[in-house]
């Protein structure tokens, strides 16, 4: 509520500044004096708010701010006489709550406009008293009983010329008045309501046509009329839903028109001109324009003038919306109603795989220019598209909303090689011929060269798909996968088994060998025996050779077996040694010594057949005597 | 050892069966080939289409279906015959390329994001076909160990081997039947999609339409889970959503 206060508050300060062109700052206080438990409102308002480059950020020392900043932004209209003038406004508002008891400043606040002019806001001085006061006494109203509309008379016209004649009386008045803000501070103006203004005050809305098509420029004017001196401010904008709009321009400092409406001449301030499109089929409605402001009201009772407070609203217009014909033509329609051109140009025709290319399309013309959809570019294959950066502008506002909307297509080109581009079209519905018209752009060429990135193109690519194979085919090419197949793991036992059976074998032939090792021991003699025995039949043939070879064998044989020395390692030396180990005499070891010579010698060195027999019979002795000795 | 070789040998000789089947599929395969190179591709899709029915293994057919996909400019189709080919023959080089170029083909087709390297490692060393090496390898291995140990026991020659074999062996051993193990993994499931629709909405939970992108035709995805009729899929640029089930062709059908 407090904030609806203010706000009604702070149009009592633009009487003040009517003349002004500079931008100003006006601190207020919601209240001068406060308990520490209240909290009041500090609101910063400046005018002509589009002058100002800086704004210093105001300060609350022994204050806490509670709420804020609070923005609204507005814009006052204000009628004296033939002067009317905009003034767009912000307000800043504060909500603060003292720390403390005692009278405070609140210091001024300063802004900078574009040239470096300093404007200073007032400096508040707020009396800070314990507790809570109680609420602000609502102020007495002197016009409780007004009729706004006792003397107006047969002729309002006259009415107006009068009131005109005493505006310089009635501005002063206000201005002294506002000149103690405080005496303002809540001050309520008696209501008065629509019916009551009547024909004196009102808000129209005029279209150029109450029938269009999608699409199809509506101009929507809303306008005060007014006979009386007032100023207002519009609180609601018509929302204008179904529809996208694009407002006029309207002149800054533009003063009312004299105009006539049925009959009776009116000043007229236009609060919005929009061209409309509509975007969707059916009765769409201008929903209604919303004003309040305070009108000066003269009669008889009154011959300076009286305020009151009013709200008005326009009469909500019905548009009633046909949709745009289907038919073949409308295929690929853009959604552009109106009337357009197309120019389209690339930036680059011969470019590398590294770069990129530009393909701008802009569409210029009258109409639902914003709504134009980006056209499908149909590009071969190898080029890359991004998404279009679109770029729009309105440029003209006179009657008719004119414009362009700008496409800006990147190439990427992939794989080199001459690409065409085909024509681009454009679809748009012409309401002059009321039909739909394709635009096309001219074809492009873009001649592109390997760049080199060589990650894009890496692999080369055969210029076309290998054929079909032919003649014989595999039904199947299933593959056998071993790791599924229990033979696999099977194999793995191969080894495990195979060194476990090595290793029983192994054992197996150790104990063996040692058998048989024993067996040779025991069978020595026997061997040597039947050696010795074929010895003899060569003695009885006097065959020298091979008698020497078999006591040679006889000997060697025995000594390998019964000593356990394998053949290899077998010598004069490692069987002596052996023997003299098993404690044999020097005597047998010389003997067997002499033996083992005698057959070298008789086999290698021929002549010596007289001793074949003592031979024979030291071998059979020597042979006896190991056994004998030997025996285990 | 002798054992090992004669086990190879009937893994080898392993000949599928030919029955009355392949026959119905090599007419049926004789007449798409006549009519792809009469360039009359609808006739030649629906003959190799026929003849999959009566040999589904085949990977000649599955490329030969592919190309006359590819002419007839049904890319979707195409890439996923290219696809079901590779995971029959990894090895089909023609079909490699081939998919390639249909890949390149796909208007705004995803760019593909490569994986980090040790993961692309991982895929290379577990490529369906590396199965069988990888199980050869580990087996030689493990004769090897085996050998070793032999040598250990019963030769008692400690010098020659240092004390790491005995573990960094199992070790290896155990790698290579994992390599083995995936690679089987790999060659008996794909979990590859192909997108057949032009513009498949892919969606960031199963049943909402918002947030969606739109995936062009061609496109192979990566199949995760399903939920009702919809599925979770990895896009070639490793962006992921949910998809629905009809949009989507399985390389390798559903069981």
């Amino acid at each position: 509520m407090k904030r609806i206060i203010l706000f009604c508050y702070s149009f009592f300060l633009f009487l003040n500044t009517i003349a002004a062109q500079d931008f100003i700052i006006r601190a207020e206080a919601s209240a001068q004096v406060m308990g520490v438990e209240d909290q009041i409102w500090i609101s910063y308002t400046i005018e002509n708010v589009n002058k100002i480059q800086f704004l210093q950020n105001p300060q609350f020392p022994n204050f806490k701010v509670v709420d804020g900043p609070q923005k609204s932004r507005g814009e006052s209209i204000q009628f004296s006489g033939n002067q009317g003038i905009r003034i767009p406004f912000l307000t800043i508002t504060y909500v603060i709550q003292a720390t403390k008891t005692g009278t405070f400043v609140i210091p001024a606040i300063t802004g900078k406009d574009a040239t470096g002019n300093t404007v200073q806001s007032n400096a508040i001085s707020i009396k800070v008293v314990n507790g809570s006061l109680a609420r602000q006494q609502q102020s007495n109203d002197p016009w409780a009983d007004f009729d706004p509309w006792a003397d107006m008379g047969q002729d309002p016209m006259a009415a107006f010329m009068q009131q005109q004649a005493r505006l310089e009386q009635m501005m002063q008045q206000m201005m002294q008045q506002s000149q103690s803000p405080q005496a303002n501070a809540g001050q309520q103006l008696p209501e008065i309501t629509e019916k009551e203004l009547g024909k004196n005050l009102f808000v129209r809305v005029s279209v150029d046509k109450s029938k269009a098509k999608i699409g199809e420029q509506i101009t929507a004017t809303y306008k005060i009329y007014s006979r009386l001196n007032m100023q207002a401010q519009i609180s609601k904008l018509p929302s204008l839903n179904g529809f996208w709009t694009q407002d006029f321009e309207l002149a800054p400092n533009a003063k009312p028109q004299l105009e006539t409406f049925n009959g009776i001449q009116y000043n007229t301030f236009t609060l919005k001109k929009s061209a409309l499109f509509p975007q969707q089929k059916g009765k769409l409605i201008l929903d209604a324009a919303e004003i309040r402001g305070i009108a000066q009201i003269v009669n008889r009772n009154y011959p300076f003038g009286k305020e009151v407070q009013f709200k008005l609203s326009s009469t909500p217009q019905t548009i009633e919306v046909e949709a745009l014909p289907s038919n073949t033509q409308a295929k690929g329609f853009s959604g552009g109603v109106g009337q357009f051109t197309m120019q389209c140009s690339i930036d680059k025709a011969s470019l590398t795989t590294d770069e990129a290319s530009n393909i701008t399309i802009k569409i210029t013309g009258s109409g639902n220019i914003k709504l134009i959809q980006a056209p499908i570019l149909n590009l071969p294959n190898g080029l890359d598209i991004f998404e279009p950066i679109i770029e729009d502008s309105i440029t003209g506002r006179s009657t008719l909303i004119s414009g362009y909307k700008q496409f800006s297509y990147a190439l990427a080109p992939r794989i080199p090689g001459d690409y065409d581009i085909p024509p681009i079209p454009f679809v748009y519905y012409n309401l002059n011929t009321k039909s739909y018209v394709t635009l096309y752009s001219q074809a492009f060429k873009i001649h592109v060269q390997q760049g080199k990135n060589e990650i894009n193109n890496s692999v080369q690519l055969p210029k076309d798909i290998h054929d079909i194979q032919t003649g014989k085919f595999l039904a199947s090419t299933n593959q056998n996968l071993w790791i599924y197949h229990w033979l696999y793991w099977a194999a793995y036992l191969v080894p495990i088994v195979s060194l476990i059976g090595f290793y029983i074998w192994r054992k197996k032939q150790l104990v063996l060998a040692q058998n048989t090792s024993l067996l040779k021991h025991k069978q020595a003699n026997k061997i040597a025996t039947r050696r010795l025995k074929t010895a003899k039949t060569y003695l009885d043939n006097q065959d020298q050779k091979a008698f020497y070879e078999a006591i040679s064998k006889a000997i060697w044989l025995y000594l390998s077996d019964k000593l356990n020395i394998p053949l290899a390692q077998l010598s004069k030396e490692t069987a002596l040694e052996v023997l003299i180990q098993r404690g044999f005499s020097a005597a047998l070891c010389t003997q067997m010594l002499t033996l083992v010579e005698d057959c070298a010698i008789a086999l290698y060195a021929s002549g010596h057949a007289q001793q074949m027999n003592e031979t024979y019979f030291a071998t059979s002795t020597l042979i006896a005597t190991l056994e004998e000795n030997l025996k285990k | 050892m002798k054992s090992l070789v004669m086990f190879l040998g009937i893994l080898l000789s392993a000949i599928a069966t030919w029955g009355n089947t392949a026959q119905h599929a090599l007419v049926l395969w004789q007449s798409g080939n006549r009519a792809y190179q009469h360039k009359q591709f609808d006739i030649a899709i629906q003959n190799y289409e026929q003849a999959l029915v009566f040999a589904p293994q085949s990977a000649s057919i599955h490329y030969n279906l592919g190309n006359a996909y590819f002419r007839a400019n049904r890319l979707g189709p195409a890439m996923l015959q290219y696809q079901k080919c590779l995971f029959l023959a990894p090895q089909y080089e023609q079909a490699k390329n081939n998919l390639a170029l249909a890949l390149a083909r796909i208007p705004n087709g995803i760019k593909a994001i490569p994986d980090i390297f040790f993961v692309r490692w991982w895929h290379v060393l577990t490529q369906s076909n590396t199965s069988n090496t990888w199980a050869m390898i580990s087996l030689v291995l493990f004769v090897g160990y085996i050998i070793i140990l032999w040598q250990r026991l019963i030769k008692k020659k400690e010098e020659h081997f240092p004390q790491a074999i005995w573990i960094i062996t199992p070790l290896l051993n155990i790698l290579f039947i994992t390599l083995a193990y995936s690679a089987a993994y790999n060659k008996s499931n794909s979990k590859l999609a192909v997108v057949l629709q032009q513009n498949a909405a892919c969606t960031t939970s199963p049943n909402v339409f918002q947030g969606q992108s739109l995936i062009p035709e061609g496109t192979t995805v990566k199949v995760a889970q399903q939920k009702a009729n919809w599925i979770y899929v990895t896009l070639p640029d490793h962006k992921e959503g949910w998809m629905q089930i009809n949009v989507l062709g399985f390389v390798q059908s559903t069981k």
